[in-house]
């Protein structure tokens, strides 16, 4: 035991004098603050309307006004300004007005052909005209909206920031690993770990001792990730849960750089190879509809993030955590039995 | 020129022995099968929107007009309330239309929602149908003609483009994250593996300048880049767009290598640096969102140059009149490549020298 702290508190000392320790601080709050700022701007995006606000062709303030209760609304000089505005990147409709027919003009960027009458513009042009100009004419329909009551006890946290913090806690864990493989690799090039053998430390002591600190930092960013990304009324036992599970996944990713790599420059490039299988199981688990993402089961990093997905959004019970742990678990398991010769000897 | 080519010489070598190139073609050929053979090109898309129409008026226009609304749209039309509630619970971003025959009005649309859908949807969603409806309600809808004369649209381009294949629109993140910045990782490690091995220093006593033993970094970045980039571009897309492509990824790969190098200047020891790699590769990413999400595009996104790369090589993947784009990118990427490569390649003499 006391070996094992001496180990911990060595990896400590070591990474603070080398400025590690405040790298491992600061680059996940930039990351966290990153995402807080960029996740409610992706929560609140809107289609957007490129309006031409000068000269003959402008579009009347009040109209202006009525459509940025709706969508966002960007304003520009000239039909050409917006017009590039248009052909450029992102999704935009355009408006301007049209005096000589006396009418307003929505410029699509790509339409099928006869498009005559929709664009989302066009559609609150009619619509402002028709209630201004029809006001006693009787509504057609009667719009009701409502959350269905099968649906009542669902979070309110959007699906973007749960993705946020998925993301982000799996990117922990990745960065654990890194920790640990690298800290393996580092007392291979510096001899450490030759002086370890013949110290009383044994093998255990050693790698649990390497495994606190990384484990450690995954606790404490658990719970600023999930108070920075707001995501504070969810089951925090059950994300501390799938939280210890997965750190089975760093330490397999960590043993597997710090045997492999021979060097800094071989472990980083193991470490980037095992990393897009990361991408992959974020990929899948954001793009794939549910009938497809059989095709990355193989990955525990899938089960992570499906499971942080949905303890996040509320959906997620105690067996269904079990199972999925146990599955992730199990797997990690599989694959240190495969490549367990390999770490053997990457480590002895 | 004989001494850049004999440190690229050296650095391949060294490159293909501490398996850092291997393992990136290795990892190019595993992702163009997965493309290529798992991940499908059909992929029906996931519901945003299931729809009940008891009264027909919407869905007979559509499938009529539009047919395959479905798949485009992502607009689904069920048989009852049960089955939008189903869909819903399935998705947990889908919302639900019912459309039934008012009491008082005509017709009466309950707009279903998740407990997360913003408030703005609702309001857009309420003229929409209104309007719809309006157009659609026979026998020849209520607006009067001076209704429709208050709006006429035209198209800078008119037809619809195809359904684009589901694997190959996966195509730009993928290239950015494998071959583009591919230096970010690289030349941290190329770089910490001279300081750790003390050669720099053995280095800096050679009559060689510091410039062209990063050059032939950059080169071997580059060689490896566009070997990862031509193994997953050709297989899946064959010739088309592939010169485009070449030219917004090279400019790509030199900026990612360039900002490897300053991280590189930076830290002696590379697990320091990794930390940041990771934290920009994750802020180099997050203009995919705007990819795949095109209605977010705020203006900001585009100060990340990664969005400039995801964008162009989507326009030289699927041609749409939008060359400009690709174009644009390029400058984009160009202009700040001329900044950035020499910044970096100053940045890491000043720091070597100080250090060393």
């Amino acid at each position: 035991m006391k070996q094992l702290f001496e180990i911990f508190l060595f990896d400590v000392k070591r990474n603070i004098k080398n400025f590690m320790g405040a790298y491992m601080l600061i680059v996940p709050v930039v990351i966290l603050m990153v995402l807080r700022f960029f996740l409610p701007s992706v929560e609140n995006s809107k289609g957007m309307i490129a309006v031409v606000s000068e000269g003959p062709n402008a579009v009347d303030a009040e109209t202006i006004q009525y459509f940025d209760e709706l969508v966002d609304v960007k304003t520009y000089a000239s039909i050409e300004d917006m017009e590039q505005k248009l052909r450029g990147t992102g999704t935009a409709e355009g408006l301007y007005w049209d005096p000589t027919e006396e009418q307003y003009v929505s410029v699509l960027e790509q339409s099928k052909e006869g498009n005559t009458i929709f664009s989302v513009s066009a559609r609150m042009i009619r619509q402002r005209y028709y209630q201004q100009n029809y006001p006693d004419t009787p509504r057609i329909t009667t719009f009701i909206s409502a959350v269905p009551s099968e649906l009542s006890d669902r979070t309110k946290i959007s699906p973007v920031a749960t993705m946020g913090g998925s993301i982000f806690l799996v990117f922990m864990i990745i960065l654990s690993g890194f920790i640990i493989g690298l800290g393996i690799v580092n007392d291979k090039e510096e001899g450490t770990d030759r002086a370890i053998r013949v110290s009383p430390t044994s093998k255990a002591d050693y790698f649990i001792g390497k495994s606190i600190q990384p484990l450690l930092i995954m606790a404490v960013y658990t719970i600023i990730s999930l108070l920075m990304l707001g995501l504070l009324e969810v089951n925090i036992f059950q994300v501390y849960l799938v939280v210890l599970a997965s750190f089975s996944v760093t330490l397999l990713f960590g043993l597997v750089l710090g045997a492999l790599g021979k060097n800094e420059t071989e472990a980083i490039g193991y470490g980037k190879g095992l990393s897009m299988i990361v991408m992959l199981a974020i990929l899948g688990g954001t793009l794939l509809p549910g009938s497809w993402q059989w095709i990355i089961w193989w990955t525990p990093f899938y089960w992570v993030y499906d499971m942080l997905e949905g303890i996040f959004t509320e959906t997620a019970s105690w067996g269904s955590i079990a199972w999925k742990s146990a599955l992730m678990v199990g797997l990690t398991g599989l694959y240190f039995m495969l490549l367990r010769k390999k770490i053997v000897k990457g480590l002895s | 020129m004989n001494r850049i080519s004999s440190l690229f010489k050296k650095d391949i070598i060294l490159g293909i022995k501490d398996v850092f190139v291997i393992l990136e073609l290795v990892s190019a050929v595993f992702i163009t099968l997965l493309l290529l053979f798992v991940i499908p090109a059909d992929l029906k898309r996931e519901a945003t929107i299931f729809v009940y129409d008891s009264t027909g008026v919407v869905e007979d226009f559509l499938k009529t007009n539009i047919p395959d609304y479905e798949n485009s749209k992502g607009e689904y039309y069920v048989e009852s309330r049960g089955e939008v509630i189903k869909g819903m619970q399935e998705n947990r971003s889908a919302l639900g239309m019912i459309i039934t025959e008012g009491a008082n009005t005509r017709y009466q649309v309950e707009f279903l929602r998740q407990p997360c859908t913003s408030d703005h949807i609702t309001k857009e969603v309420n003229v929409e149908m209104d309007d719809f409806l309006s157009i659609l309600a026979p026998p020849a809808g209520v607006y009067s003609p001076d209704v429709y004369e208050t709006v006429r649209i035209t198209s800078l381009q008119w037809g619809v483009r195809d359904i684009l294949p589901f694997n190959k629109r996966l195509m730009p993140p993928i290239l950015l994250m494998m071959a583009g910045i591919i230096g970010l990782f690289a030349m941290v490690s190329l770089i910490g593996q001279e300081r750790a091995d003390l050669t720099i220093r053995a280095y800096r006593v050679s009559p060689a300048g510091l410039w062209e033993f990063i050059v032939s970094k950059h080169l071997v970045v580059l060689f490896t880049g566009l070997c990862s980039f031509s193994i997953l571009y050709l297989p899946i897309m064959g010739f088309n767009g592939y010169l485009e492509s070449l030219i917004v990824i090279v400019l790509t790969i030199i900026m990612g290598s360039s900002l490897g190098v300053i991280l590189g200047s930076f830290f002696k020891n590379p697990m320091g640096a990794m930390l940041w790699v990771l934290m920009l590769m994750m802020f180099l990413a997050l203009p995919a969102i705007s990819l795949f999400l095109p209605v977010f595009s705020p203006e900001w996104l585009k100060l990340i140059p990664s969005y400039h790369t995801l964008f162009a090589l989507d326009a030289a993947i699927f041609p749409n009149n939008n060359s400009h784009i690709i174009w644009q990118g390029a400058a984009v990427l160009a202009v700040l490549n001329i900044f950035l490569f020499p910044l970096s390649t100053m940045i890491f003499n000043k720091m070597i020298q100080k250090k060393t």
